[in-house]
């Protein structure tokens, strides 16, 4: 008989929730268990804005006089969970992110302006999410069923640097923008999908333009406005390897080091088939997220070259190489490098009669920013930086330039080579077998994209 | 019909004012004019349910930007008959705003409540479960037990969710009504529901009860432990971190643990970290109890790593800080769970300075002689990045490897000889010399590394000598800099000249560099007599005699004294061995460590303290509560020195339980065996009956052992053990100090909270000899009773005490045992005690002991007399027992006692006024004798 009580099972009592704005505006307050007062409000607030710790800025989970603290901040907007006990903060970090989402799709967009325009709704929403500090479920889909408010549409604003449209064939990314359809699809609501297969990229390279280690952050992410929630069958590459140890990879073959699912996948054609089947649930959802080590193609490749002209001048010389199929371009290339403290004046040139770059001094950061629109496969440019400085340079001054980061974004391509094979909509119980737009995009992105000097 | 005309022309008047405003809900947080609250009235009672549920909206606005509303409330509960379900929400959306600041007023309306709890509508249903729920007042319980009784065998899984969690909150309100309406038997059948949410909060309320009180609420058995595993394949993500988190807490068998490891290894790969996180929990704990060596090793090289890398790899920094804070508590645990994947570490240029501190310390930790090189060409690349807390960090980073590595120290060091050289000081004068920080940092983390390998980098110290002694001006390096012209005179060619430079700038020093500059010049002297003569000379009478500050002062004075009487004890002394440094990677205390691993994915893990010391307010607001304690509570309570041969046969079985449940209890607080459970008030006292043990015999007996109330950790560096003791009519409070703060303590001060019995220190300030760092101490202070200072609310046997001292106000509680209010006049005569017996009411207090230590019938009434229990009369009896009769005096009221002994069995009864007192004493009567 090998008994044992349950002494002290520090479970996942949540005391409040609230949402601050910039300034500290509480916008959203709901206490759920009535231990605290709304003086964490303030607190909160003070400790973060006027944080004095050694970090830069607060950290996501904090304690002050026994009220733990965990937040996020979304757009500007303070998402705050208080908890007087040992709680997860994992399982607080998660649900605040779960949070987030649920009012992105409710609300379509995510300001300041959308949640005060929709409060009763979302106080609806919180009292549904979480009930005496318990989490009651955070999926969209099933709380649209106990939710009555409709919600209000605000429209985004335009902002300065706007995605491209990628291919006329897609809608733009707009279109998930909207909220999920609440009352059953029956107002002729489209009966589309979305799949998005994000990559983020982290690659370091050193002076030599060698690459010393890289990785891919990979994510299938879902917006589902399906009616009648049928299931789905994703097939990805027949020949994906998973879990083997990097380096030996056969050519061709996607090898994944590591991948987590949504808790809705069915994997029990994964192993044999590669193929993944779910309802799923409205709304955006992340259906899994991988993650590699191996070599993969490298889409930008960075070349830095360093001169000292005189004692006073340093010249830095940046080239960038679109290592994409020619058919594919990467979009928002911002490049940018720190100069050495002692600098005075930096101009930067870029090749003659080139158009759609642009390049900046930001003499309080002491950085140089180079931006270009768009770069097609195949292509490069160059960078020529003259650094001015106030006094002569020792032979320290070249650690001091750099490192090169690289921000960029690469529409309709992925490094890894992971594919959707298909994405099958089962026909439903009665039979009858819609045949709903698919709109499957792959993305890749800069995560940490670093030359060392 | 014509209210159905009115109704629409109501509508239209409402539209058109609609399309004056935005169109959306924050038009309801326009600001409120006087007559608004007149308008919103009018509205509320408007015969149009649109218009109604507009106003409530507008109501509902209001309270939440704190408006004063309260004058709406019976318009808006008016509105609770509706049977439009949206309206019917809002209402309740609004009740459930107001009933957490107001219950008092929402009490009106449990009649709607009574009536809605049958509503066709599950949602309404549930919403009447879910409001009443947060109406924290006792008066709602009666009208609460029935709709949750039916709540939780709804046909409605959305009902039953709800009601699940609501027998949760019941509890908190009324444990006994839960008890009466057997709700936690219903709770536990709904661990097999078949829908996930109602699983999930089944064992959410179920954990959140358990934890809240003693008794076993939720006993894990081997049929549980089977029913939460199945569950866990059924529950919503959340459910599963709940039944994860409990199974962390059973303690299995090594086949239990087996098939439990195999069910939950599934749930790594789970994209909620919060689930990954705490399945690595339970894993962890129970791969411990594991014999099958090979499946260790393979979950642990081949499970566990990738997962939590993963967590690593996503963009949400959160995530990433807190699974670090995990991360580097598990590999001081499992060293080489990660040791072969320290690339993916690295910090990336994007991740916040939380994240990549957070990184550089996991590196630290799992840095070794196969990955170190790859390790040192990172952080030598972090060297040139902005940031300056991150590169500081950096390089103090390399330090702790070259520290913890014997291997590594060469390359660390050659890494660091690098950032020294490529960071000259500037060839002005003053500020512009300095070097930059990169070369200060990284000179005092070699300093350090010399100090753990001595004699090994002198040529290293040669070259960063040569490379420039002066523009160190942040404090530490300068220190170090100087630390290592001393050490180092014989190698250092130049030191002399050196010292002479630093021994200019001695003026502007701050009091660390000037000693330090004392310190390299007298060992500059012993090592170089030649040159360091004049120089040594200077500068003791400079630091004796100019300078106003007493450490240096005293500092030269000492050096002058040893120099001039004997310079070969003045070698010994000074270029003593000094201790090394120590490699500080595994620095948790192993006791500390096993608690923080077993709070893995716990607020514990992320602040690597022990949930006591930031939980605050849970305790507290639990004995509020008048809840009994806490299992673990107990322990921190005891006396270190108790004996653990009080075992009784009839709770064998209970302490065996509980043994069991110790183990699941950070070691650290378990000081010894529990003496005896605490199910029932009754046995609250147990402990502190033996506590005082042995503390009647005479005046000033603060020698003894006393038990340990605040532990040093907890009181800023001071421990305090703590006991209350009679003597000759007064009770004194009895304390041991051990000082192990770096403050010389005097001044102590000392402030009760109100207690059972209105116990106050006579006067606050008391009398305690100062207490030198490392010292101890001792002091007794007199008490008196004030019984109008009572609270009869608060726990008996436990008094709350602060104390101020210089470290601050410090709070902790002490027992005070019941026989220490046995007042010395409590002697009754026969006849006084039979008129008394009878006159009393019939309610009487008892005890039972099966095994006591003393029969002998002159013992007992000895044992009992010294501590004031009069013995009164004694007769034999027909069962062959002894009936002895005593009386006692507590707060000027006698309690009567017989005691009847048969063999070594003891059963006792108790009379007096008050009946709890009576009990209490009996209880510390009978315990004199165990």
């Amino acid at each position: 008989d090998n008994f044992a009580a349950v002494g002290s099972c520090h479970l996942g009592m949540i005391s409040q929730l609230f949402l601050l704005s910039p300034r500290g505006d509480s916008i959203i307050h709901r206490d759920y268990r009535s231990e605290l007062d709304r003086s964490t409000c303030e607190i909160f607030f003070k400790n973060v804005k006027f944080y004095q710790g050694k970090h830069q800025e607060a950290p996501p989970v904090f304690n002050i006089d026994g009220v733990n603290y965990m937040y996020m901040k979304k757009n500007g907007i303070f998402f705050v969970l208080t908890s007087i006990s040992n709680v997860s903060p994992s399982m607080a970090m998660e649900f605040l992110l779960r949070v987030t989402k649920v009012f992105k799709d409710y609300c379509g967009i995510f300001t300041e302006e959308s949640i005060r325009s929709n409060f009763i709704l979302l106080y609806e929403l919180l009292d549904e999410i979480m009930d005496y500090g318990v989490i009651q479920g955070t999926s969209s889909d099933t709380l649209k069923s106990y939710i009555f408010n409709e919600p209000v549409v605000v429209e985004k604003k335009k902002t300065k640097f706007q995605l491209p449209k990628f291919n006329p064939k897609t809608t733009s990314s707009d279109a998930t923008n909207k909220p999920i359809s609440f009352k059953d699809s029956k107002q002729g609501g489209k009966d589309e999908i979305f799949v998005d297969i994000f990559e983020r990229i982290s690659i370091t390279f050193n002076s030599n333009g060698n690459v010393l280690h890289s990785a891919i952050d990979g994510t299938i992410q879902m917006k589902s406005y399906l009616s009648g929630n049928p299931e789905l069958k994703l097939a990805l590459n027949e020949d994906l390897s998973i879990g083997k140890s990097s380096g030996s990879t056969t050519y061709g073959v996607v090898s994944i080091d590591d991948c987590n699912f949504h808790e809705c996948v069915r994997l029990d054609d994964f192993d044999s088939q590669r193929i993944i089947s779910f309802h799923p649930p409205d709304g955006e959802f992340v259906v899994m997220n991988y993650r590699i080590t191996s070599d993969f193609r490298v889409p930008f490749r960075i070349f830095p070259f360093f001169e000292l002209s005189s004692p006073y001048k340093v010249e830095l010389i940046v080239k960038i190489r679109a290592d994409i199929p020619e058919n594919n371009s990467g979009t928002n290339i911002v490049v940018q490098f720190p100069v050495p403290k002692s600098t005075s004046s930096a101009s930067s040139t870029t090749g003659i009669g080139v158009t759609g770059q642009s390049t900046e001094y930001d003499s309080k950061k002491q950085q140089v920013l180079w931006k270009i629109k768009k770069m097609a496969g195949g292509t490069e440019h160059t960078l020529r930086t003259k650094v001015v400085l106030t006094k002569p340079h020792t032979s320290s001054v070249r650690k001091e330039i750099g490192p090169v980061s690289v921000n960029f974004e690469v529409p309709l391509y992925n490094p890894s080579n992971l594919q959707v094979r298909y994405l099958r909509i089962m026909p439903n119980a009665s039979g009858q077998g819609s045949n709903p737009y698919r709109w499957v995009r792959y993305v890749t992105k800069s995560q940490s994209y670093v030359c060392r000097l | 019909m014509s209210s159905h005309s009115k109704s629409r022309g109501k509508r239209n008047k409402k539209s058109k004012k609609e399309k004056k405003g935005p169109g959306n809900d924050s038009r309801y947080f326009s600001s409120t004019k006087k007559g608004e609250i007149a308008e919103l009235k009018a509205e509320l009672n408007d015969l149009s349910e649109e218009v109604v549920k507009d106003a409530v909206k507008k109501v509902i606005a209001s309270m939440t930007v704190g408006k004063d509303v309260s004058a709406l409330f019976a318009d808006v509960l008016k509105r609770m008959t509706t049977q439009d379900v949206e309206l019917k929400k809002l209402v309740y959306l609004y009740i459930l705003t107001y009933a957490r600041s107001s219950p008092k007023e929402v009490l009106l309306s449990v009649n709607s409540f009574t009536k809605d709890a049958q509503h066709r509508s599950p949602l309404i249903r549930a919403l009447v479960i879910r409001t009443i729920g947060c109406i924290r007042l006792p008066d709602i319980v009666d009208y609460f037990c029935t709709p949750l009784a039916n709540g939780l065998k709804d046909p409605d899984p959305y009902v039953r969710k709800t009601a699940a969690v609501c027998v949760a909150k019941l509890f908190d309100i009324s444990p006994d009504s839960v008890e009466e309406h057997g709700f936690l038997k219903t709770l536990r059948s709904l661990i097999s529901d078949h829908n996930a949410m109602v699983v999930a909060n089944a064992v959410a309320a179920l954990a959140e009860i358990a934890e809240s009180t003693s008794k076993d609420v939720f006993k894990i058995t081997p049929d549980m432990l089977n029913k939460l595993l199945s569950a866990m394949n059924e529950c919503t993500e959340w459910g599963q971190i709940s039944i994860l988190d409990c199974l962390a807490k059973y303690n299995p068998t090594a086949k239990q643990a087996e098939t439990v490891i195999e069910r939950v290894v599934p749930r790594l790969i789970h994209a909620n970290s919060a689930v990954a996180m705490s399945a690595v929990k339970v894993i962890i704990k129970y791969l411990d109890v594991v014999e099958n060596n090979s499946m260790r090793t393979y979950v642990l090289r081949e499970k566990i790593p990738n997962p939590l890398i993963t967590i690593l790899s996503g963009d949400k920094p959160e995530l990433q800080y807190v699974a670090l804070r995990n991360i580097s508590l598990i590999v001081q645990k499992e060293k080489h769970l990660l040791d072969k994947h320290i690339r993916h570490f690295f910090c990336k240029y994007n991740d916040p300075l939380y994240v990549k501190l957070e990184k550089l310390e996991v590196m630290a930790l799992i840095a070794n002689n196969d990955n170190y090189e790859k390790l040192l060409m990172e952080l030598r690349a972090y060297g040139s990045e902005v940031d300056e807390t991150f590169v500081r960090q950096a390089i103090a980073t390399i330090g702790r490897v070259a520290v913890k590595l014997d291997g590594a120290a060469r390359k660390c060091m050659r890494v660091l000889l690098d950032f020294v050289k490529s960071n000259p000081g500037g060839s002005g004068e003053g500020k512009d010399r300095s070097v930059g920080y990169v070369a200060q940092c990284a000179v005092s983390v070699m300093a350090d590394i010399l100090r753990k390998y001595p004699n090994r980098f002198e040529k290293v110290v040669d070259i960063v000598c040569k490379h420039g002694i002066e523009g160190y001006d942040e404090e530490k390096p300068q220190a170090a800099m100087i630390w290592i012209l001393g050490e180092y005179a014989t190698i250092v060619e130049d030191a002399p000249e050196y010292l002479e430079l630093l021994i200019d700038q001695f003026d502007d020093m701050d009091t660390n560099g000037r000693l330090q500059l004392l310190t390299a010049t007298v060992k500059l002297f012993l090592k170089r007599p030649d040159d360091g003569k004049d120089m040594v000379q200077g500068l003791l009478k400079k630091a004796s005699s100019v300078v106003e500050n007493p450490d240096l002062r005293d500092r030269a004075y000492v050096y002058w004294r040893m120099l001039a009487t004997d310079a070969k004890v003045a070698q010994q002394v000074i270029l003593s061995e000094k201790p090394k440094m120590a490699d500080d990677t595994n620095k948790l205390d192993p006791s500390v460590l096993k608690v923080l691993v077993s709070n893995i994915a716990n607020l514990a893990s992320v602040y690597h303290k022990p949930p006591e010391l930031f939980i605050a307010g849970g305790k507290e607001s639990f004995e509020m509560k008048g809840h009994s304690r806490r299992v673990d509570d107990e322990d921190e309570d005891e006396d270190e020195d108790e004996d653990e041969d009080e075992d009784e046969d009839d709770e064998e079985e209970i302490k065996e339980q509980k043994r069991k449940v110790r183990r699941s209890v950070p070691p650290s607080r378990v000081k010894k065996p529990a003496p005896k459970p605490a199910p029932a008030p009754v046995n609250i006292l147990d402990g502190i009956l033996d506590d005082d043990e042995g503390g009647f015999d005479g005046p000033a007996t603060t020698s003894k052992a006393l038990p340990l109330v605040l532990n040093a950790q907890k009181g800023k560096g001071l421990e305090i053990c703590a006991g209350f003791s009679r003597r000759g009519g007064t009770i004194f409070l009895d304390m041991n100090f051990n000082n192990k703060s770096g403050t010389m303590l005097d001044q102590f001060a000392v402030k009760f909270n109100k207690n059972f019995v209105g116990l106050q220190p006579n006067g606050a300030s008391m009398s305690v000899p100062p207490i030198a760092p490392g010292g101890t101490g001792s002091a007794s202070h007199a008490m008196t009773i004030n019984p109008k200072a009572a609270n009869p609310a608060m726990q008996a046997g436990v008094i709350q005490i602060a104390l101020k001292t210089k470290l601050g106000v410090l709070y902790f509680s002490a027992n005070l045992g019941f026989e220490c209010l046995f007042a010395e006049d409590g002697q009754l005569a026969q006849s006084q005690y039979l008129s008394m017996w009878k006159s009393l009411p019939a309610q009487e207090a008892d005890v039972k002991i099966p095994n006591i230590s003393i029969t002998d019938q002159g013992a007992i009434k000895s044992t009992l007399g010294s501590n004031n229990v009069f013995f009164v009369a004694s007769r034999g009896a027909a069962t062959g027992g002894t009936h002895l009769y005593f009386s006692v005096k507590v707060n000027g009221i006698p309690v009567l006692i017989e005691l009847v002994i048969t063999g070594s069995s003891l059963t006792g009864a108790g009379k007096g006024s008050d009946i709890t007192v009576a009990q209490h004493a009996l209880n510390a009567v009978a315990e004199k004798l165990r």
